[in-house]
């Protein structure tokens, strides 16, 4: 076991590498003037030759690359050419934004779709049962962002339940500003036992989890019914029920254990693609995130901030993706080639 | 036991939104006054007032203050704010200021005439942002405490200057480069920063000790923020829930939708922002000035201005716009005349069109995006085929300065708007000669214009009535060999909350809000 994972932690490091490689020469093959962009509109000629020997932009491309990892190596991401701050600074402050929604959504998702998944399916074929798989049809068919929007027009300008956008308000900030410990905020302010702050930042989670969990809270109810329909009809269930065990023991303790896995799994996936949609869904919450951070790079053509956020993700996805291995893995019926049979 | 584990995470969680719905409505007591300003991109750069030359405007003109302040909707009357009084030679070429007594800055230094002098100084041999505004000063010094000296090398319009939107802010000249990039100020504007937040927030305290003050009754706001929020949408939302009070940008669909909420009033003023579509003079078949004046006269301005900025513009006239000086309401404007453009189509050899045209625009401009589809459409009716391509800024101006003008594109966009209250830029930046392409998108050159806008600079400093004529009279010819089609002026529609006092739009500072003149109702 720990010798496969560390065998998938150095295909990891060939992928990063792939991508870094893959995205450093796309984004400068685009073409682009990031020395006028880091000296600003209107600067001289004499303005943007400096900048052009200060960004490196004079040597060949080789060479830029070479530099490039050589940084990367030390964990130096390079200078944001947009607003001249070190990349690594402005994903530090980024990701834990996001991280925190992201994981957030999920663990929503799961407690709250599993029990939907096992209701659906031991009332299978009810209203409830056809409304449930409607529900979460819709749901994972919604694009995100549409999710956002409407949330955004019930929620927060039609019944004004939820702030419309933001992480705290200003005026919070202002009055009980929030000490930063681990750059989790709700983790930080209750570290810091700011309940002002923690209420304030907690009411404007709750849109931008509500639409981020939309998504795998659909696949989590859809897969957990699918799979538990299976499951009962397997012998141990049937021998279960012969003993006169309780349907909610049935359910809950025996066919339950053989649900886990998948979804876990699913969610560890689907956790990727809940990064994925906050590059939509940030930008619609002005959310001070990874999603938004790379939106603006974007349009901007900032690559050393494009290549820092697509090294983020590759390697976020490089880790989900081990989990759901490791989850399938503490299955005991699944052995590893090099485990002996 | 591991699904009770289960059951309780789950109740807890309930419980975590059931505390979530709950506790939006307590809100802290004694709460600060603020005012919150929605901008669609962080304003903030370049820190150094010296180097500043964009969108930091909005944060840095009420952290700093200039010499003078000009109204351009109000006659150009000037509006005195570090300096008192002022003062002109009778040769024009020395220019004295009386500073204000008692101005502090944020960092309890006060200010005297040989500090501003030296930030003057400073943003001049700094040679970055625009501090070209100042070419022609050739000395600055400090008479007394309180009386600075400007010696010129030509006369130049020095309360214009002085007044500039950018590079004429007074400042701190102490501290280097270094430390105001890193996100410091020392200004002497009514607002101090608080704090700053990348892509985010800037928030901005009141200064205690500024030379205004703060009287009890007048109600100004303790805090203003500027707010970055990139989705159109949600800056429409946050102003309708009044989470915000002013808005820096909006589609016109959006601001056309929020008439009808009492809540908002929307502030409309004439910009000096003109879109213009240059043409490549040097390229067939724009080369020909006849077929230029042809595609003049096919731009289809009434139903631009009426369906792209749904009335919210007016169809330029000339090259500079209508509410600045250097206009003049007698230059030639084309209107959309098939006929004519078929005439002229014919004198210049193509009877029956037949030709294909590039037009290159910034992709994500709508505006710029629906002016060349309504544009085609017309062209289509003469028989001439036209391609629009969105290109990012970069790829166009790449595009624009390509070696070759014949690799160039036919027609492209642009806007412009004015450094300061001077029309020099529009013509010297775009219908001047240049050595290398800079904004002459029409790779226009003509002595006689040349000289024309050389000689109205120069005459500026003496006589904005002699500089008007001279730039009146380029516009003529302008107008006559068509570099470039004049579509429209803008209008600044700016939606604000009802309850908010004293907003005046100041299209010599583009999208800046002074908060020291704001209060709530």
């Amino acid at each position: 076991m720990g010798k496969y994972i560390l065998q998938r932690l150095i295909t990891g490091v060939f992928v990063l590498f792939f991508v870094v490689t893959v995205t450093f020469f796309l984004s400068h093959v685009i073409p682009s003037d990031p020395a006028q962009k880091w000296v600003g509109a209107h600067a001289t000629d004499e303005q943007k030759a400096a900048a052009r020997i200060e960004l490196g932009l004079d040597k060949p491309l080789y060479i830029q690359y070479t530099s490039y990892l050589k940084n990367l190596v030390k964990g130096d991401f390079g200078v944001s050419i947009t607003s001249h701050r070190p990349v690594a600074i402005e994903l530090k402050e980024a990701i834990p934004n996001t991280v925190e929604l992201v994981a957030l959504s999920i663990i929503f998702a799961f407690f709250l779709g599993l029990p939907i998944g096992v209701y659906s399916a031991s009332k299978e074929n009810t209203i409830f049962d056809h409304l449930g798989r409607l529900a979460s049809v819709s749901v994972i068919s919604l694009p995100v962002f549409w999710v956002a929007l409407m949330l955004q027009i019930i929620f927060s300008t039609g019944l004004g339940l939820f702030p419309l956008s933001g992480q705290m308000d200003t005026i919070i900030k202002l009055t009980n500003p929030l000490q930063r410990v681990t750059g989790f905020s709700i983790l930080d302010s209750l570290l810091t036992g700011n309940m002002e702050a923690f209420k304030n930042i907690i009411s404007h989670y709750v849109l931008p989890i509500l639409t981020l969990m939309s998504y795998p809270l659909g696949l989590t109810s859809r897969m957990t019914r699918s799979i538990l329909l299976e499951v009962l009809n397997e012998d141990y269930i049937r021998a279960s029920r012969a003993y006169g065990i309780k349907e909610r023991l049935v359910i809950w303790r025996y066919a339950i254990k053989n649900v886990l896995g998948t979804i876990a799994t699913v969610l560890a996936l689907s956790a990727g693609y809940a990064l994925v949609n906050t590059f939509v869904i940030e930008a619609v919450f002005s959310w001070p995130g990874i999603g938004n951070y790379l939106a603006r790079s974007v349009v901007n053509l900032d690559y050393p901030a494009i290549i820092g956020v697509t090294l983020f993700a590759s390697l976020s996805y490089i880790i989900l993706n081990l989990i759901a291995d490791i989850i399938i893995a503490l299955d005991p019926r699944i052995r590893f080639t090099e485990g002996g049979n | 036991m591991k699904m009770n584990m289960v059951k309780t995470i789950m109740i807890s969680l309930l419980f975590f939104c059931m505390l979530a719905v709950s506790v939006y409505s307590s809100a802290p007591n004694a709460t600060p006054t603020m005012v919150t300003y929605i901008a669609y991109a962080d304003p903030m750069v370049f820190w150094d007032p010296a180097e500043s030359w964009a969108a930091e405007l909005i944060v840095l003109h009420n952290m700093y203050e200039t010499l003078l302040r000009i109204d351009p909707l109000g006659n150009n009357k000037i509006m005195p704010v570090l300096a008192e009084s002022w003062e002109e030679s009778p040769d024009h070429l020395k220019w004295t200021f009386t500073l204000k007594k008692g101005v502090k800055f944020h960092s309890g230094k006060e200010l005297t005439a040989d500090i501003a002098a030296r930030s003057i100084q400073r943003t001049i041999d700094n040679g970055k942002g625009a501090s070209y505004v100042w070419d022609g000063v050739k000395e600055i010094k400090a008479l007394d405490n309180n009386t600075i000296e400007f010696t010129l090398s030509r006369p130049l319009p020095m309360l214009y200057i002085v007044s500039s939107s950018y590079a004429a802010y007074i400042y701190n000249p102490e501290y280097d480069n270094d430390w105001y990039n890193k996100g410091n100020e020392d200004g002497t504007g009514p607002y101090k920063l608080n704090s700053y937040k990348k892509d985010s927030e800037v928030i901005l305290q009141k200064f205690d000790d500024y030379w205004g003050g703060w009287p009890e009754d007048t109600m100004k706001f303790d805090y203003a923020i500027i707010k970055i929020v990139t989705e159109s949408v949600t800056r429409r939302q946050m102003l309708m829930t009044g989470e915000a009070d002013i808005v820096e940008q909006m589609p016109v669909e959006d601001i056309e939708a929020l008439r009808s909420d009492k809540n908002i009033t929307i502030s409309k003023i004439t910009s000096f922002q003109q879109l213009y579509a240059f043409l490549n003079t040097q390229k067939p078949p724009l080369d020909n000035k006849y077929i230029r004046q042809a595609l003049s006269y096919l731009m289809p301005y009434e139903d631009i201005v009426k369906h792209v900025m749904l009335g919210n513009a007016t169809q330029s006239r000339g090259v500079v716009p209508p509410t600045l000086w250097g206009h003049g309401e007698d230059v030639l404007q084309y209107n959309y005349n098939i006929e004519k453009a078929n005439e002229l189509l014919t004198k210049g050899g193509y009877p029956n069109g037949g030709f294909k045209l590039l037009y290159t625009y910034t992709a994500g401009d709508k505006n710029e995006q629906k002016v060349g589809e309504l544009f085609k459409d017309a062209l289509k009716k003469v028989n001439i085929d036209m391609e629009i391509r969105g290109m990012t800024v970069d790829s166009k101006y790449n595009l624009a300065k390509a070696p070759n003008p014949k690799d160039r594109q036919d027609i492209t966009m642009l806007y412009w708007w004015p450094d300061n209250l001077d029309p020099s830029g529009y013509l010297f930046s775009q219908f001047h000669s240049e050595e290398k392409v800079g904004f002459n998108f029409g790779y226009y050159s003509n002595s006689d214009v040349d000289k024309l806008i050389d000689d109205a600079i120069n005459v500026s400093g003496v006589s904005i009535d002699e500089a008007t004529k001279k730039y009146i009279e380029a516009q003529r010819i302008i107008m006559d060999e068509c570099p470039a089609i004049m579509v429209y002026c803008e209008d600044y529609l700016r939606p604000y909350r009802s309850n908010l006092k004293g907003y005046k739009d100041n299209p010599a500072y583009p999208n800046v809000v002074f908060f020291y003149d704001l209060s709530r109702e």
